[in-house]
């Protein structure tokens, strides 16, 4: 569902899944709590092709987290699909969203 | 070479319009304002153009692709705010390029290929920068210092006289003027200019009784009925109708807008149902559909959609009667306190002003808050069958986001605000068939996603799921 690697001190989340809907958005809550506790964490989104309302919800849950313990956290690589999805719900005025992993380091 | 184009989406003033069109977006003869400001760009030769976006970014994303159809390179980034916006410019990877155009989606300075120029521009004999500048690679750090600067000072700075802007209705009047009286002749349009003043695009349909008073743009599949007047600086953008006997005069008529019969129009912006008085700065929906309306292809499909939902509601209400009055007994019989409860709504999707909201009350056998925690069969007999009656009125949907008062969609957040009222409320709702858990952001996600996927097709996916939760019950998350 996720993997993690450490960059710059900077957390990143990969989500492996290419679904993130209602069958899984509970695992991905559940494996990323902890994670998102770090000050800086990125999610790197290439590999997810379909997002549903629970999964949406997962994602801002994750954002909550990183809130909660004060951090930062960042989107990139979203395809195109899944980035049409967050500009209309407007997710896009919530998260930073950035194009590649190298613009998302940069703007922290 | 390089360009950024800045396009936050929001002017001052503009907001009725941007809840539709971000700024850059605006209809502006033909074409949205923001494609001009891109031909002129790749007119000084730069193939390679940015966009950051923040209002309504998938809008541009959509118009504009990925820049093949003019042959450039377009990139599009996405700032969370205004402010944010310039703050983007640090990020971008701008690799060996020398100088970059930075630009911004409400001007259109008429600028020349050169290097290292800040561009002022003056309005009420103040002078500020337009958001045009020529800059180094290098030095782009500091181009968001230059948007507090309010006078020339250093060698580079230029006040630029033939600029055509958009960021306020006024400005939007008086660039069009500039462009139909020739005083800014660099844009492409569309029409064709068919006597000295007169722009007219393909398929209009124009009787002989129009008196037309130069200059006047008319977009393409216009249509015009009898004795229309009209007397100068007005454009018609595309797939327009205007009724017998209207004047216009100094307006702007958006894309796919109705004009009704006999109306003195002057001084105005119109789209669709939204009328702006220039003069007063007042933004007004109107209600009123033979008055100004839109003519949008969808409008006939949910017209139809309603009086198929209207028809199947009536059916199964006179179908389930005798479960309604069952249920009225046996809660009387049974229930100590009350029967029915009372449910204000505001009725779906509703205007961007919360005057024009209409409230309408649903009865029900639960309560509001208890709805989600209701098992399937009692949902159906406490809330979906006594709920049909409104359906058959047209006033509530089968499918749809869960019914809310006019206070508690004033206490929304303004995005969700947004999104809520240009949805549907129905009675089976995304958020009960999959018992999504009550946090904020479960319900955001919930109803933003539903507000802007909706259709046939979900809204049968998640009857079909409610009914068979009905029939079969379901396991509780």
């Amino acid at each position: 569902m996720i993997s993690t690697q450490t960059e710059n001190d900077i957390r990143i989340i990969t989500v492996t899944a290419d679904v993130l809907d209602a069958s899984n958005s509970k695992e991905f809550k559940e494996q990323t709590a902890e994670i998102v506790k770090h000050p800086k964490v990125l999610i790197d989104m290439s590999a997810l092709k379909f997002i549903d309302s629970s999964g949406l919800g997962a994602i801002l849950s994750c954002l909550r987290g990183c809130n909660e313990s004060s951090g930062e956290l960042k989107l990139f690589a979203i395809s195109k699909t899944v980035r049409t999805l967050f500009e209309l719900v407007r997710m896009h005025k919530v998260f930073d969203i950035c194009n590649t992993k190298e613009e998302a380091i940069a703007s922290f | 070479m390089r360009a950024v184009i800045i396009a936050p989406g929001h002017s001052d003033n503009m907001s009725l319009i941007n809840e539709y069109y971000p700024t850059g977006m605006i209809p502006f003869l033909g074409k949205p304002f923001l494609q001009h400001i891109v031909e002129f760009i790749i007119s000084l030769e730069i193939k390679k153009i940015d966009f950051i976006l923040t209002h309504l970014p998938q809008k541009v994303e959509s118009f504009f692709g990925n820049g093949e159809r003019w042959g450039c390179d377009f990139t599009f980034h996405l700032a969370k705010s205004t402010d944010r916006a310039y703050e983007m410019l640090n990020v971008i990877d701008f690799a060996d390029e020398q100088a970059t155009l930075i630009a911004h989606e409400a001007f259109l300075p008429l600028i020349e290929q050169q290097k290292s120029q800040v561009y002022f521009t003056k309005e009420n004999d103040k002078l500020f920068w337009c958001g045009w500048a020529w800059v180094p690679t290098d030095q782009i750090d500091t181009v968001t210092s230059l948007r507090e600067r309010s006078e020339i000072t250093e060698e580079n700075d230029c006040e630029i006289t033939q600029y055509l802007t958009i960021n306020s209705y006024s400005n939007l009047l008086a660039s069009i003027r500039k462009v139909l009286n020739k005083d800014f002749d660099k844009l492409l349009l569309t029409a064709k200019e068919v006597e000295p003043g007169v722009w007219l695009s393909r398929n209009v349909l124009l009787p002989s009784t129009t008196a037309i008073q130069p200059p006047v743009y008319i977009g393409e599949n216009c249509r015009f009925a009898q004795n229309i007047k009209i007397n100068g600086n007005v454009v018609i953008e595309e797939g327009c109708i205007i009724e017998d006997k209207s004047t216009l005069e100094n307006a702007v008529i958006f894309p796919k807008s109705y004009v009704g019969e006999s109306l003195d129009l002057k001084n105005v912006v119109i789209d669709k149902n939204r009328l702006i008085n220039i003069e007063f700065g007042a933004e007004i929906e109107v209600v009123d559909d033979f008055i100004l309306g839109n003519l949008n292809d969808n409008v006939l499909k949910n017209i139809a959609m309603s009086i198929f939902s209207r028809t199947l509601a009536m059916t199964l209400f006179i179908v389930f009667m005798p479960l309604f009055l069952f249920t009225i007994i046996s809660l009387k019989l049974l229930r100590r306190g009350a029967v029915f409860f009372q449910n204000d709504y505001i009725v779906l999707p509703a205007k961007c002003d919360a005057n024009l909201w209409q409230s309408q009350t649903f009865f029900s056998f639960c309560k509001k808050e208890q709805i989600n925690h209701l098992s399937p069969t009692r949902h159906f007999f406490l809330l979906f069958i006594p709920g049909l009656w409104k359906i058959a009125c047209g006033k509530m949907h089968f499918v749809g986001i869960p019914p809310r008062n006019k206070e508690e969609i004033e206490n929304l957040p303004q995005d969700w605000r947004s999104l809520y009222i240009s949805s549907k409320s129905g009675i089976i709702t995304e958020q009960y068939v999959k018992s999504l858990a009550s946090t904020a952001e479960d319900l955001y996600a919930s109803e933003a996603f539903y507000a802007v996927s909706a259709g046939f097709k979900q809204d049968l996916y998640i009857g079909v799921s409610y009914l068979k939760q009905v029939l079969f019950g379901r396991t509780l998350k």
